[in-house]
């Protein structure tokens, strides 16, 4: 086992370094000038060229690749040239809000896609099935931008129960911090129940039909039990593959919410550092997903591992 | 917002004293006298004198402000009097003084003791609202400056409103939603397809700005082998969009066609201008003088904002009428900065000029030969360009009007070096319970709102 993990951690260091030299080149050879873009085009050609030698603009790629790759290795992300500080500090303000709400939103749209998977499963054919079946097959289609406009208009325009936009800190008031994380987490989690909903509903039928069940029932074992032991244990494979690829797309979809409901993260964060052409701060959110994509990936290859042994020992046995 | 600027401009883009109390220029335009008003404080008790004016304008000098390039020395002369001695007339400078970035006055104080990074983030003026948080892209946070100089007409101290939120809103649709909701109270610069849906809708109140914001023009590439170097070219353009229709129907309230970078009733606006009305016949005729009878390609640059998009999307069927078929190209504005300065080599850009100060003060700015930055191969003519140098040194603003209203003719009439598009106004929306906002009484970045009140 420690020998399967070592060798995902140093593949993954490798990814990692490969992200960072792919997202360093394609920022900087993108056309824009951060110096212009920041100080306008009213500027002098002096304040300009000074303004380029501060944040190292006319160096070669290379040499500023290895500068910033230094410091990232330092800790140091350097300069955000839009929010005018050190790319930690105004990590360190919005990285927990993205996560505290993709949090609630994976945990919230796992479990309940699960439940409702297994509600779907247990009841194939009959109306509940068919209902579960149809919302969920909403939630994969159904663009995020367009749920967020539609909740907010519901459930804050019309009933008037949460707010439009914002957002609470939970140390600063936990009430409000529920009421302003409510429509942005069910709209994060809202796809993920969807797809975690279909796949286990699949895979709980699939498993249905194997003769391990059929032979538990044989055996006169109650549906409940056989259900706990023998089908869920069995179906979670496909769906802990698909918690990776959730843990990637609330990362990527915190860019949408988080834009739509004017809330601080990483997500609204990264597009502005784009619009600006922020390298330092772009970069910084870039490798941060990449890390979490990464460590999401590594857990699940680990957890692949635990759940059925023959992955780890590469599929001999 | 904070308004720490020693004059501003009023809707017809006249200046207006503000911390200045009144103000005196010799005949010559060479020197003038500002006259502060007494009594005012800075945020951090400070007072606002004539020395933390005076060190306010020297910084401007002293760290090469084109706006600042004729001024020679700057005095003071007791507590409240400013003196400002110029090399050349310049009718620009006391309206760079009433906007950004020369006109704002801040706490020579509150700058010595924290440095400049830190005034960056923490605005120290006179305003009616003290500065209390900011938080980038996200919001700004005032309260009320109990110390502020100004009453109402009653003497009653302002400002009423205890403090302002300002909340950055990047989508319209939400915007709408907390206005609806009643979780903001004013929306300003509202997008005009929202602006439209509130007006007349049960309490709210949508407005236009008295004052212009932008005027919108089709730069031509003129230095490059390219069809938009034709001046025939650029003449059929113009006759064979029906832009008047195109802005009616598309932009309505917060724009109006125009023929140049003015309006009907300001100083600077030519009403003997050189116009071409829509005849798309005319467009082929003169395609086919600068021979492209068989049609032509051109280019059209633009940032990739919906305003762009629109207005290209319905320029192409009048183009592709008379053969003109347009290549669109929309870049973000990094992509679009860079254009400009970099790899502007065909067709034409779609730009825009702020009324900050006024269009003649920006114009100068982007377009004159003193420009700083230019746009790459473009290019007017020597006259032009001298015409823009003889307006700038004018002691008065009447003698500087007859000059720009030439230039107004050579860069959009004679020449046509720039195809005006349409000018844009601002816009808000607000909920009916609140009242004087200060919106638009002047320039938008004046955002005064000391005797705004609600009635809820």
């Amino acid at each position: 086992m420690f020998e399967y993990i070592s060798k995902k951690i140093l593949v993954s260091i490798l990814i990692l370094i490969i992200v960072s030299f792919i997202s360093f080149w394609i920022i900087s050879v993108l056309p824009g000038d951060a110096a212009i873009i920041s100080l306008g085009l009213d500027a002098t050609g002096e304040r300009l060229a000074e303004l380029r030698a501060e944040w190292h603009l006319d160096e070669p790629l290379l040499q500023r690749y290895f500068y910033w790759l230094s410091g990232v290795l330092r800790g140091d992300f350097g300069y955000s040239t839009h929010y005018k500080a050190t790319c930690l500090e105004v990590l360190q303000q919005r990285m927990p809000i993205t996560v505290t709400l993709g949090a609630i939103s994976l945990v919230g749209g796992v479990l309940l896609g699960i439940v409702f998977g297994i509600i779907a499963a247990v009841n194939r054919g009959n109306a509940v099935d068919t209902a579960v079946t149809f919302m969920a097959n909403l939630g994969v289609s159904v663009p995020a931008f367009w749920l967020c406009i539609l909740l907010i208009y519901l459930f804050a325009v019309w009933l008037h129960l949460l707010p439009v936009q914002g957002y609470v800190s939970p140390s600063e008031n936990f009430g409000l911090f529920l009421q302003s994380a409510c429509l942005p987490c069910c709209s994060m989690a809202w796809g993920s129940m969807a797809t975690v909903c279909r796949q286990t509903r699949s895979a709980i039928l699939e498993t249905l039909h194997q003769n391990h069940v059929k032979t538990a029932r044989a055996k006169g074992l109650r549906e409940n039990r056989i259900m706990a032991r023998h089908v869920l244990k069995n179906s979670l494979i496909p769906v802990i593959t698909l918690l990776g690829f959730q843990v990637r797309n609330l990362v990527g979809g915190s860019v949408v919410v988080e834009q739509i409901y004017n809330i601080p993260g990483m997500g609204r964060t990264l597009i502005q550092a784009v619009n600006s052409r922020d390298t330092n701060m772009v970069l910084a959110c870039l490798m941060i997903i990449a890390v979490i994509t990464i460590v999401a990936s590594l857990l699940v290859d680990v957890a692949y591992g635990i759940v059925d042994p023959r992955i780890r020992r590469g599929g001999n046995e | 917002m904070l308004p720490f600027y020693l004059f501003r401009l009023d809707a017809s883009g006249n200046l207006v004293c503000w911390l200045a109390e009144s103000y005196d220029v010799t005949d010559d335009g060479l020197h003038y006298t500002i006259n502060l008003r007494k009594g005012v404080t800075f945020h951090d008790g400070t007072a606002m004198d004539a020395g933390a004016v005076a060190w306010n304008l020297q910084m401007n000098l002293d760290n090469g402000k084109a706006q600042f390039n004729r001024v020679e020395s700057i005095e003071t002369e007791g507590d409240s009097v400013v003196k400002v001695n110029m090399s050349q007339a310049d009718v620009l400078f006391l309206p760079n003084l009433a906007a950004d970035p020369c006109g704002l006055i801040i706490s020579p104080s509150a700058f010595e003791k924290n440095g400049a990074e830190w005034c960056e983030k923490n605005p120290v003026g006179t305003g009616p609202f003290v500065f209390q948080s900011w938080e980038n892209d996200v919001k700004v946070v005032y309260t009320r400056n109990d110390n502020y100089w100004g009453v109402d007409a009653d003497g009653n101290q302002l400002p009423y409103l205890d403090g302002i939120e300002c909340i950055y809103m990047t989508e319209n649709a939400v915007a709408e939603a907390a206005l609806e909701a009643d979780e903001v109270m004013v929306w300003v610069r509202s997008d005009a397809d929202s602006t439209l849906k509130f007006i007349g809708k049960s309490g709210f109140i949508a407005e236009k700005a008295g004052v212009p914001s932008s005027n919108f023009n089709l730069v031509a590439c003129t230095e490059t082998d390219n069809p938009a170097a034709n001046k025939d070219v650029r003449e059929a353009i113009l006759y064979a969009v029906n832009f008047e229709e195109i802005v009616d129907a598309l932009y309505s309230l917060n724009f109006v066609a125009t023929n140049q970078n003015s309006l009907p009733g300001r100083i600077y606006y030519n009403d003997k201008l050189t116009t071409r009305e829509y005849n798309p016949e005319k467009a082929k005729e003169l395609l086919a003088n600068a021979g492209y009878a068989d049609g032509v390609e051109i280019t059209f640059h633009a940032d990739n904002s919906s305003f762009s998009e629109k207005l290209f999307t319905a320029m192409s069927p009048y183009l592709e009428a008379v053969g003109i078929t347009m290549k669109i190209n929309l870049l973000d504005m990094g992509g679009y900065f860079d254009l400009m300065v970099k790899d502007f080599s065909d067709g034409f850009l779609l730009g825009g000029y702020t009324y900050a100060p006024d269009e003649f003060g920006k114009m100068y700015a982007l377009a004159s030969n003193s420009a700083a930055l230019k746009v790459i191969n473009t290019k007017m003519d020597d006259e032009t360009y001298q015409m823009f140098e003889n307006a700038k040194g004018c002691a008065t603003l009447d003698e500087a009007a007859e000059i720009v209203k030439q230039i107004q003719e050579s860069i959009y009439g004679t020449n046509l070096y720039f195809i005006s598009v349409m000018t844009s106004f601002d816009t808000v929306i607000s909920h009916d319970y609140v009242h004087d906002t200060g919106f638009y009484t002047c320039a938008g970045f004046h955002w005064t709102p000391e005797a705004a009140y609600i009635t809820k």
